[in-house]
């Protein structure tokens, strides 16, 4: 496992901001945190990467106590918070240029990864001037300049346009195929599913729910329906447990009346609702 | 970890001066200040007034630069999220904050170039140098006294988000206190316990003493080692400072705005 956390456990004065988080994320894995704000995903974070302390528990980084992470260790990571993290007034280079020094990369590393997230024409343009799209690509260069074995991302898209989203989601997915281990956090249920292998529900510090999404979409799919919709416009729902259901599909599918067929397995979203009794973009 | 120091002076230099108020700070302040102070000192009877007009607009310049950027940078740096990223960086925290304070005073002596051309341009008089070795000297010992106390300065500023106004509380109160552009010795007595408490005092009696000629050589010496002395003691209160910074902001999550 490259993260671990047990029995996590971290207030800010009297309030409790995480209450016994167990979590782990196996190596080449994308792991979503999802939750709305304020639910504890960035604290979580943050103690991953060695920003913050905790107060009982274990986390472990690369089979480390995260408290004892050394420069050599952190040089393993990268990390994206959900502020930007960008010199306004520098140019994409020197943007990358400054951490660069920090992580004791060849400055030819620079123009080779800001091609990769397809800044190659920006090279020179102030990140200030950059579209919102533009700086999230010219974060995520910074965060695997240094071809790091784990990602951390705290909401990589939030605020994006669905377009700049596909593109950060081509790269994440790219980062996954060549290897590196993904922990991103999110309050987009579409971006958990689509590039999640593994997710974890968080409300008021305590994760209520784990898995893949799939699997936690069937666990909650306690209306077992299939919903139907007929050529001639009428829609029909089905229950999958009656043994009637797949006789009259299979009529209606002869006669080519059936348009299309879906389940009705919750999404994400619902599956939140239902478990904390609010939206996951409440708030956000 | 020269490297990393290094490469963060260099890439702050750019930053710096990219920002309008960093190039107020080291173009027009010392322009101003030198006409200011040369108005206020050609009447006055005093005789040696011009290392109190040249040095003094440009010390006064060069510690606005430390305040607005130095000091300041940790401000901007917690608001664009930058803080936090250095912070969890591979290479010591320290030594990333001290590659922007270097680069940051380094570029700031640029005030008293400016300062002493704008004395000459202006009014046609130039500040002459009767030990020029000394000033060299107490040049060197002035600049690392400044990056000394700014890395003082930035690691207290890591620990609040009150940045912006602390930062303007402690520039004028310095200016007055280390007697850039008077002497110390006109300050109540009670005032001159704290003003001889800070490094920047001795700096500046360094550089005026090495214009007007060092005729004692034992004075200038003294002066130098509490000049060092002090910064010393500057540098250890930074590391333990820093230590205790670095646990309470790991506790407490002060590195960002919210």
């Amino acid at each position: 496992m490259m993260i671990t956390c047990t029995n996590l456990k971290k207030s800010f004065g009297d309030k409790q901001v995480l209450k016994d988080i167990n979590l782990s994320v196996a190596k080449g894995s994308i792991v979503g945190l999802l939750g709305p704000s304020g639910a504890g995903k960035t604290t979580i974070i943050k103690i991953l990467t060695g920003q913050l302390s905790y107060d009982s528990g274990s986390v472990r980084v690369f089979d480390k106590e995260a408290s004892k992470l050394t420069g050599e260790d952190k040089k393993r990571f990268g990390i994206m918070m959900d502020r930007f993290g960008l010199y306004d007034r520098l140019t994409c280079v020197d943007n990358l240029k400054i951490f660069a020094d920090i992580y004791g990369i060849k400055h030819i590393r620079i123009k080779e990864t800001l091609d990769e997230v397809g800044l190659k024409d920006d090279y020179k343009k102030l990140a200030a001037n950059l579209s919102k799209g533009m700086r999230a690509r010219l974060q995520l260069a910074r965060v695997f300049m240094h071809s790091p074995e784990i990602i951390f991302l705290d909401e990589p898209t939030a605020g994006l346009d669905p377009q700049s989203m596909r593109a950060i989601h081509r790269i994440i997915l790219k980062k996954k195929q060549e290897g590196c281990t993904i922990f991103l956090t999110t309050h987009n249920m579409e971006e958990a599913h689509k590039l999640c292998d593994n997710i974890f529900l968080l409300n008021e510090g305590k994760i209520v729910e784990q898995g893949t999404p799939e699997d936690i979409c069937r666990r909650y799919n306690v209306n077992k329906r299939i919903k139907l919709h007929l050529t001639n416009g009428r829609d029909l729902e089905l229950s999958q447990e009656s043994t009637d259901t797949a006789r009259e599909v299979f009529e209606l599918l002869n006669k080519g009346e059936i348009s299309t067929i879906h389940s009705t397995e919750p999404t994400l979203e619902t599956v939140f609702l239902e478990l904390t009794g609010k939206a996951l973009e409440e708030g956000a | 970890m020269i490297k990393v120091i290094i490469g963060t002076m260099l890439v702050q230099m750019k930053q710096s001066f990219a920002r309008p108020m960093f190039r107020f700070c080291l173009i027009a302040n010392p322009i101003l200040n030198t006409i200011l102070l040369y108005e206020m000192y050609k009447e006055s009877g005093e005789t040696n007034y011009m290392a109190y007009v040249v040095l003094g607009a440009g010390l006064m310049g060069l510690w606005s630069c430390i305040c607005f950027s130095s000091a300041g940078d940790i401000n901007r740096e917690r608001y664009s999220g930058t803080l936090a990223l250095i912070f969890a960086a591979p290479a010591r925290f320290p030594s990333i904050i001290l590659g922007k304070i270097i680069g940051n005073t380094i570029m700031s002596l640029l005030t008293m170039v400016i300062s002493l051309i704008t004395a000459k341009a202006l009014f046609g008089i130039s500040l002459k140098l009767e030990s020029p070795i000394y000033f060299f000297v107490a040049l060197i010992a002035a600049i690392i006294a400044f990056i000394v106390i700014s890395s003082v300065i930035a690691c207290i500023l890591t620990l609040s988000r009150k940045t912006e106004l602390y930062m303007n509380c402690i520039e004028i109160p310095i200016i007055l206190l280390c007697g850039f552009v008077f002497p110390v010795s006109v300050l109540p007595y009670g005032v001159r316990v704290i003003s001889y408490a800070l490094s920047p005092t001795y700096a500046i009696e360094l550089m005026r003493m090495a214009v007007w000629g060092v005729t004692d050589k034992a004075v200038f010496i003294e002066k130098l080692g509490i000049l060092l002395g002090l910064t010393v003691v500057y540098a250890i209160f930074s590391v333990i400072l820093y230590r205790r910074i670095d646990k309470r902001v790991r506790i407490a999550a002060t590195l960002e705005v919210a």
